[in-house]
């Protein structure tokens, strides 16, 4: 109501100036000495002309009548009013005529440029649309984001996004009752739009690929049904996309952890062999009755008992990992603070082994980390009962957290004898134990490749180096929460 | 007497390995890996070599062609892998697999020194 008020008055506004204008024209023409009627007559034309022009016909018509009656008045015999004469006919005609012809053509004119902004606009926004639709990986991201964009972008009350997938709704703006989550899903399965004039109200199907695979709906606004099926198109497209990077992740997934698994129990059946291998030469040589110092066969035995137990721990090993489902290689990350996650870790350990030696440094200021909690705890535990393992009994063990830029930072360090430089990278493949290592120490190698696994399939890194004192110090780094965050938020 | 040489890196069967052949009335010595075993081979000499074939610093393969090369000394490799024609190929007389049949190693070694 308002616009249509003050374009009213706006346009009353124009007429005065318009007849101001032809005012002028007629007070300055009468002031020139001995001027040509039909030279008055032709700027007041061409005043009517470039008015109609410039702001259009009704404003064009009121010049052309006080034109026509100015003309009349000042400049015509008899002087005053008085439309008797043939020629103040004809000269209000041209005027009217003037002023109508050139009001319509402008009209149309402004008309197709505002209809050559408004597509523009379009493109403008369908382009932004695509652009804030593709930097995501996931559809879940895809669809979630839709809604900010399109609230942002077209200017509307609100935005919905239905997926029928997961058949998760996303709204965003301020709610309107008639944009329902049954109507949603309805043009969802339907695949068929739905439009409400009144309400402003508009529901399209996004399909991606096959059949319809959700709906976008605007409220609030018209929105160019041109624009909104281009910007469904565009996010099916995009969905599929992501669906089938999900899908070709998964099978990746499973298939890693196939062959983390086939791995162990290779690992496993080699391991057997050679503790069978001592186990029996001790037996088969002390059952043989062979004479020997008892110290011999004192070794011998220890051996056999050594052997029983390294097996016996072996078997536990390989065990927990088969337990390990395909599930829990697949990473789900959300914003987990460090200080948790590390006391988490702390829990699972030996408390006869890890005792009082584990220091954690971790500031209270540190952003949460985005990150799968059960794969961190793994990692840490992991990293912590090495470090248990491999330094001196009671020496000390530090966790520490830092931020670095839009990482998280985290390091195991102790003052055990540290990697060789040649060892750094091989000791997070599978299978590697180190060469320089105490072969009384468990384990099966496998532990920091599948710690590698699960730190790289969140988007970390994973590394060794050793302290400047002597000891060996693990990092792994992990995306920081609130990067993920502001990216969201910047859409 | 004759000499046995038995290099393997893994501790508890190589210890367990030679004390069943010091049982048998061998001289044994030790060594952890390929290297090891070169240098007592050159201070010392030795009738037959038993080796392992997964190790660090110089593996059962390399192992075998050094001794080859130098050599006609009987060598038996004994893994828990199978590497049975890879030990021939690499210059070995024998393979066994652990864990071994330690009558049938015997009798191998016994094979071994009467030039067999």
């Amino acid at each position: 109501m308002n616009a249509a008020g003050s374009s009213a008055s706006r346009r009353l506004l124009r007429s005065l100036a318009a007849v101001a204008i032809v005012g002028a024209i007629v007070l300055i023409s009468r002031r020139v000495p001995h001027v040509n009627v039909t030279t008055v007559a032709l700027i007041l034309v061409l005043a009517v002309l470039a008015i109609a022009m410039q702001w259009g016909r009704a404003e064009a018509i009121t010049a052309a009548i006080a034109a026509a009656f100015a003309l009349d008045y000042y400049f015509l015999p008899p002087y005053g009013f008085g439309i008797e004469a043939r020629d103040h006919w004809v000269a209000l005609f041209a005027f009217l005529l003037t002023a109508v012809a050139a009001g319509h053509l402008s009209a149309r004119a402004n008309s197709q440029r505002a209809e050559a902004v408004r597509h523009r606009a379009e493109i403008e926004k369908l382009y932004r649309i695509a652009d804030a639709v593709s930097e995501f990986e996931s559809a879940d991201m895809i669809l979630g984001r839709l809604g900010g964009s399109l609230l942002e972008i077209l200017d509307v009350d609100e935005v919905a996004v239905h997926d029928r997938t997961t058949d998760r709704i996303w709204r965003s703006g301020v709610p309107r009752g008639y944009l329902t989550d049954a109507s949603l899903r309805e043009v969802s399965a339907s695949g068929n739009r739905l439009v409400n004039l009144e309400s402003g109200l508009a529901i399209e199907p996004i399909r991606d690929g096959g059949g319809p695979a959700g709906s976008i709906a605007v409220a609030g606004q018209r929105v160019s049904p041109l624009l909104l099926r281009a910007v469904a198109q565009r996010a099916g497209a995009a969905m599929a996309k992501a669906r089938a990077s999900e899908k070709a992740v998964e099978a990746e997934i499973v298939r890693r952890s196939d062959e983390l698994k086939s791995a162990v129990f290779d690992a496993l059946a080699h391991e057997a062999r050679g503790r069978l291998g001592s186990i029996q030469i001790s037996a088969t040589t002390l059952q043989s009755g062979k004479p020997l110092d008892t110290a011999l066969r004192d070794e011998l035995l220890g051996i056999i008992v050594e052997e029983t137990e390294r097996m016996n721990r072996w078997i536990d090993e390989a065990a927990r990992m088969n337990r390990v489902e395909a599930s829990q290689f697949t990473p789900h990350p959300a914003a987990q603070e460090v200080t948790r996650l590390v006391s988490a870790a702390l829990e699972t350990l030996d408390p006869l082994l890890a005792g009082q030696r584990i220091a954690v440094a971790v500031p209270e200021s540190l952003p949460p980390a985005h990150c799968d909690a059960n794969m961190v705890q793994h990692v840490l535990g992991l990293l912590l009962d090495n470090a248990l393992k491999y330094s001196p009994p009671a020496s000390p063990i530090t966790v520490s957290a830092a931020s670095d830029g839009d990482r998280i930072l985290i390091s195991v360090l102790d003052v055990g004898p540290g990697v060789p430089e040649d060892e750094r990278t091989r000791i997070f493949e599978k299978h590697y134990r180190g060469v320089h290592q105490d072969p009384c120490v468990p384990g099966t190698g496998l532990g920091l490749a599948s710690a590698k696994y699960m730190v790289e399939s969140q988007g970390g890194e994973i590394w060794v180096t050793n302290r400047p004192g002597g000891g060996a110090a693990f990092h792994f780094s992990l995306p920081a929460a609130m990067r993920v965050a502001t990216a969201l938020r910047k859409s | 007497m004759a000499k046995i040489l038995i290099v393997d890196d893994d501790l508890r069967f190589r210890r367990a390995l030679s004390i069943a052949l010091m049982a048998q009335g061998y001289q044994v010595s030790e060594a952890a890996n390929g290297l090891e075993a070169l240098d007592r081979m050159a201070a010392n000499s030795v009738d037959v070599v038993l080796v392992d074939w997964r190790m660090p610093a110089m593996g059962g393969d390399e192992t075998c062609r050094t001794i080859r090369a130098l050599s006609q000394v009987p060598i038996i490799v004994i893994s828990a892998l199978d590497r049975h024609k890879e030990a021939l190929a690499a210059g070995a007389d024998a393979f066994f697999r652990k864990p071994l049949d330690t009558v049938a190693l015997l009798a191998r070694i016994e094979a071994g020194l009467a030039g067999h």
